[in-house]
């Protein structure tokens, strides 16, 4: 930005302004700078910040949510699953159980997720057998009732601070919003080895996610196509995961949500999956 | 009509293009196409596989779509890990196995990787079950549980991921869907670079399945020709030389013939037509058909010098070129009129590169005519610019004649005086030969295109003794339902036909969902049957219906799993009695929360099995009271949700996890040859023409099914082509020479050639395949040019009324029949020592089909225009005493 400043020789010829003015003038450009400043040329956040916002805008000290699943495949044809879930977050340690209401085959299958320290564990109920399961973390990355999220990604698809190496690569618009593109690549083995999203830079919520597997090839895709602000927060309402290679497609919506409501501990047991009853 | 079309070309041919500078154009138009097709040879979009000949229609490319699509089921490559020194199960060689699995895992363009170290192995627990990976480490301990293992399931490990005797390890790798074929060559190079980088003294690597058959036979196809077409070349060149003993005699003619090969080579580049086992014959047959007309015209020339002696003047050298012009242009036109014809009969073969094999080749004869009629001429001229040393040139024409003064005389005599026991070896010739003829067989084997002695073939029968074979059918049934495919009854019947189809010798293994449904099962039952659980009944869940459970009393309308009323302890009433005929569909549930089915009282706890080692759980469950359950359609429920607890990848079985609506079975061959892949399938269906239920379909799909598809269509293709060949050759050539005996002569040498190549095949075992079915289509364009040129040459003599017809013709068109014949022979005969088998075959009939096609264009065919007293029938003293 260039300044307009007078000859000092010409201060006091007759078009020197007077020292009101000249005041005024310096406090505008001074404005200008701070707006300019505060808008774009301020540091952006760090990667770490980034995620730290995007877990904290995600978290909620309970649940629950009401979702239709419906799975797409390269044909066209689809086959829709129904299921609720709950979920408690108590001493930053989350637990999720989830019934699914449909198709009939599976009708009432629940599943629960036990997050503890240094992992989690995660139990499976089936009704026509009676018994439930603990699933091993080596199916973690098997395929959530048929469809392109994995069990690991039914828990989460973004990592924490803690979990992974964070590099913000770069801002950029997307469906007209600007959005931060962080990288991620996790400390330790999981599931994928690198996911880079796209963090909405005024909700905080990830619109896009692309999951890397061993290749140099991304090997999915998350792209949330709605949101809708409830209770005062925003929740992706319609997401699809879509598997890259084969084309196939997972679309989840979210038909009623609620946070932050008074739950019973008592969902959170194997118990409780188990017996279907508090 | 023959002599007034010959008489136009001429006046065409001879009075306007005359001039040297119009010579020389010519030539620099001959070398313009060699250099545009010096252009177009980079440019060559190659697939020598037998894909490119299945029609993107086909019923069989449908179907390997949609399994593709549906179960990412396509064609395998198989890298087989093989210890040496004994056992797989060893550190080092499990050590190669993981690692090789992890790095072909990591390629972009796989889909999928299985081996037993990327396996999940299904146990049971004190909870039930439990999903575990099948390897997990090289420690003693790890190698003993892997061990145990794989001996607990047999049916799903043994002779599918290792053998029997544990000495071999199989890589199943899955290509990404959709792979083009550079890809694909690309995948397998890295495949095989990884595969092979752990080759060592004490384990060895193999790579087989149909991906990499077609991959090689590319590559020894470019091979083979690249070493083998120079030869075949200089032999035809050492031939035209011995022939006419003149640097003329060989350049001349080799000009015409690589200009008509190159301007098909040019067209294919410019057109991107792409060069299947098909269209790479198209310039191989106009080697061998112009090179014919090159030498007829090169024969008449130096017959005709051989009339005059001294030195000819330029307008006499140029008169004489003129005169053979006008000799040859009819007879070439004909010729190639009708050699073209024939070769555009395969517009009617239901195969892509069949109809442009045709095409090609019909635009390659007008070349090729073009050529002898044009290019050759002005080459004559500028070589002959001084005019013609006719001395010397009889001089060496008598060096190069050697036996040819005693054969003809001695064929004509034979005709003459000998015809019946001519006759009668020509009979029982052709009799042996059509009695092969019900011997032929047809199929395509592309293992077959390799010698035995090669590391594929050694491999792949290494695989199909070891393992359960590399060959694979893919049988897809669909429901007309969701679920319905897990239907236990359904199951039953799946089981069934595992177990019969894998008694035939073809097949090594049959796989499908059955065997996991079973064990899970058997693992549920493990410590004791898991229904035995008192249990109320189901509840309805609806989370937000209440408060979260917060409540201080629940009641009966909170739903949040509360207990229906009067439930706690009483045993419902049991349903009524469900339908055994077929399970009726399930409710459409895709919105609202559907209603619990009433469940039947628990069964009391029992023993599990009255017979020592026989697990009683180890089946399909079929019994809805043994598992505590009440009806089909809870059997059906229990299926799906085993597969849910398995939580493994069975989407190569199931083309859903919980609502599928078919299932993939795999059919693992240890032959692949037309015979057995045709018993497999009419087993197939006769298995499910009985026990298909109803509503249900199939198909068959895989990569030998496509060998299958083509094989039917390609005896349909020749059939229907050959058939319209023939008729058209006779019917152009009787509207030429207005005579039906024209048309009927000209098939003479046509038939003896089919005869001849196909009494061959079934000979010597050669079966009727995508390149040697074009063989016919050869022996139709040799025979009628060589019947053509005959019947002209006759003709001519007979009407020059100079005597000696028969000799006339011999000597003229008789000697470069000879001369063409033995050259392409000679030459082609090359191909028999290639070690890829087609190109040896392709040797081997090429010659079969020359031999006969000459043979009997200058004896069966003179024989019977002796007979007939030429084809306008007035037969005269002079025709019984052509000697």
């Amino acid at each position: 930005m260039t300044c307009n400043v007078p000859n000092p020789e010409h201060r006091h010829a007759a078009h020197a302004k007077p020292p009101v003015r000249r005041a005024r003038l310096v406090a505008a450009f001074g404005a200008v700078f701070l707006i300019a400043a505060a808008a774009g040329w301020a540091e952006p956040p760090s990667a770490d910040q980034i995620m730290a916002r995007v877990m904290e805008t995600q978290r909620a000290d309970t649940a629950a949510m009401d979702i239709e699943m419906t799975l797409i495949d390269v044909r066209g044809a689809e086959r829709m699953r129904r299921l609720q879930t709950l979920s408690m977050t108590v001493d930053e340690l989350t637990s999720t159980v989830t019934v699914f209401l449909s198709p009939p085959s599976v009708r009432n299958t629940r599943f629960l997720t036990v997050e503890r320290a240094g992992g989690e564990d995660q139990w499976i109920f089936l009704p026509a057998v009676g018994r439930s399961r603990r699933i091993a973390s080596a199916e973690r990355g098997g395929s959530f009732m048929g469809s392109d999220f994995s069990y690991a990604d039914m828990a989460s698809t973004t990592y924490d601070t803690d979990e992974a190496v964070h590099r913000l690569l770069r801002t950029e618009e997307r469906d007209g919003r600007e959005t931060f593109v962080v990288e991620s690549i996790p400390r330790d083995d999981a599931q994928y080895s690198r996911t880079v999203v796209w963090v909405d830079t005024s909700t905080y919520l990830p619109v896009r996610v692309l999951f890397w597997e061993s290749g140099n090839d991304p090997a999915k895709e998350l792209v949330v196509t709605e949101t809708e602000r409830v209770e005062g927060r925003w929740v992706a309402t319609d997401v699809t995961m879509t598997t890259l290679e084969t084309g196939h497609r997972t679309r989840v919506r979210t038909l009623q949500a609620r946070f932050d409501i008074p739950l019973n501990e008592g969902y959170f047991t194997v118990s409780f999956l188990e017996t279907g009853r508090l | 009509m023959a002599r007034g079309t010959g008489g136009s070309y001429c006046v065409l041919m001879g009075r306007g293009l005359g001039g040297r500078r119009t010579d020389v154009l010519i030539v620099c138009g001959g070398v313009a196409v060699l250099a545009w097709a010096a252009w177009g040879v980079p440019r060559l979009h190659i697939d020598s596989s037998t894909d490119a000949f299945v029609p993107r229609g086909a019923e069989v490319v449908r179907v390997n779509r949609l399994i593709e699509d549906e179960f990412g089921v396509s064609d395998a490559i198989i890298v087989g890990i093989h210890a040496t020194d004994g056992t797989i199960l060893a550190p080092h060689a499990l050590s190669v196995v993981a690692d090789v699995t992890a790095r072909v895992a990591a390629i972009d363009t796989v889909h999928r990787v299985t081996s037993i170290a990327e396996m999940d192995h299904i146990v049971a627990t004190g909870d039930g079950m439990d999903v575990v990976p099948l390897f997990t480490g090289t420690t003693p301990e790890a190698i003993a549980t892997l061990s145990e293992r794989l001996d607990s399931w047999p049916e799903v490990y043994e002779g599918a991921l290792v053998s029997a005797d544990r000495s071999l390890a199989a890589i199943v790798v899955l290509p990404a869907p959709g792979l083009d074929a550079p890809r694909m060559e690309e995948l397998l190079d890295n495949v095989r670079g990884i595969a092979r980088g752990h080759g060592g003294d004490t384990i060895g690597v193999s790579i087989v399945g149909l991906p990499v058959v077609k991959s090689q036979i590319n590559r020894s196809l470019l091979a083979d020709l690249t070493l083998l077409v120079p030869i075949v070349a200089a032999v035809i060149v050492l031939v035209l030389f011995l022939s006419f003993r003149s640097v003329a005699g060989v350049l001349v003619p080799l000009a015409g013939l690589a200009v008509s090969a190159a301007s098909i080579v040019g067209l294919m580049a410019v057109l991107q037509v792409t060069v299947t086992m098909a269209t790479m014959l198209v310039p191989v047959l106009l080697l061998i058909v112009a090179s014919a007309y090159g030498i007829h015209i090169m024969s008449h020339f130096f017959e005709e010098a051989r009339h005059h002696t001294g030195r000819l003047s330029v307008s006499e050298t140029n008169a004489l070129i003129r005169s053979v012009v006008r000799r040859n242009a009819a007879p070439v036109a004909m010729a190639g009129a009708t050699t073209a014809a024939g070769f555009l009969a395969q517009l009617a073969s239901p195969l892509g590169p069949f109809r442009t094999f045709g095409v090609l080749s019909a635009v390659g004869v007008v070349v090729a005519q073009l050529s002898a009629l044009l290019l050759i001429p002005a080459l004559l001229r500028l070589a002959y610019r001084r005019g013609i040393d006719a001395s010397a040139m009889n001089r060496r024409r008598q060096r190069a004649a050697g036996t040819e003064p005693r054969l003809f005389p001695a064929v004509a005599r034979a005709l003459a005086v000998r015809k019946r026991r001519l006759a009668t070896v020509a009979m029982v010739t052709l009799g042996a030969l059509v009695l092969a003829l019900p011997h032929i067989r047809v199929g395509t084997n592309m293992l077959d295109f390799f010698d035995p002695r090669t590391d594929l073939v050694r491999d792949t029968r290494l695989f199909a003794g070891a393992m359960d074979g590399s060959g694979a059918l893919t049988l897809m049934i669909r429901a007309p339902r969701r679920s319905a495919v897990l239907e236990p009854r359904f199951l039953t019947r799946l089981e069934s036909f595992e177990q019969e189809l894998s008694q035939h010798a073809a097949v090594g293994a049959v796989r499908s969902i059955v065997p996991y449904v079973r064990r899970i099962n058997s693992v549920m039952n493990h410590a004791a049957v898991p229904y035995r659980m008192e249990r109320t009944d189901d509840v309805e869940f609806d989370f937000f219906a209440g408060e979260f459970g917060t409540e201080e009393e629940m009641g009966p309308d909170d739903g949040l799993g509360a207990m229906p009323p009067d439930a706690e302890g009483a045993v419902p009433e049991p349903p009524p009695d469900s339908d055994d005929a077929a399970l009726e569909p399930p409710p459409d549930s895709e919105s609202a929360v559907p209603a619990p089915s009433p469940r039947a009282a628990k069964p009391a706890p029992g023993t599990r099995s009255d017979s020592p080692g026989v697990d009683p759980f180890d089946e399909i469950p079929t019994d809805p009271a043994k598992y505590g359950l009440d009806t089909q359609e809870d059997l059906l429920n229990l299926v799906a949700q085993f597969l849910v607890v398995y939580s493994g990848n069975l989407s190569m079985f199931l083309n859903d996890a919980i609502e599928p609506d078919a299932v993939a079975v795999s059919v693992q061959l240890r032959a692949v040859d037309t015979a057995s892949l045709r018993d497999v399938t009419a087993r197939i269906d006769d298995f499910w023409a009985v026990h298909l239920p109803d509503g249900f379909s199939y198909d068959i799909g895989g990569g030998d099914a496509v060998s299958l598809a083509l094989t039917e269509l390609i005896t349909r293709s020749q059939i229907i082509s050959v058939a319209a060949a023939l008729a058209i050759v006779w019917l152009l050539v009787t509207l030429m020479y207005r005579s039906p005996k024209a048309g009927g002569c000209a098939l003479i040498p046509v038939v003896v050639s089919l005869v001849a190549v196909f009494g061959s095949m079934a000979g010597l075992g050669i079966e009727v395949d995508v390149v040697t079915s074009l063989l016919a289509a050869l022996a139709v364009g040799v025979g009628v040019d060589y019947a053509i040129h005959f019947i002209s040459a006759f003709s001519r003599a007979k009407r020059d009324a100079t005597g000696n017809g028969l000799m006339t013709a011999y000597r003229t068109t008789g000697r470069a029949i000879l001369v063409n014949a033995a050259s392409v022979t000679l030459g082609f005969s090359g191909l028999i020592a290639s070690r890829f088998v087609p190109i040896s075959r392709m040797g081997i009939l090429f010659t079969v089909a020359m031999l006969f096609a000459a043979v009997s264009a200058l004896s069966v065919l003179p024989a019977v225009l002796l007979r007939l007293g030429g084809v306008d029938g007035n037969k005269t003293q002079e025709d019984s005493n052509d000697v």
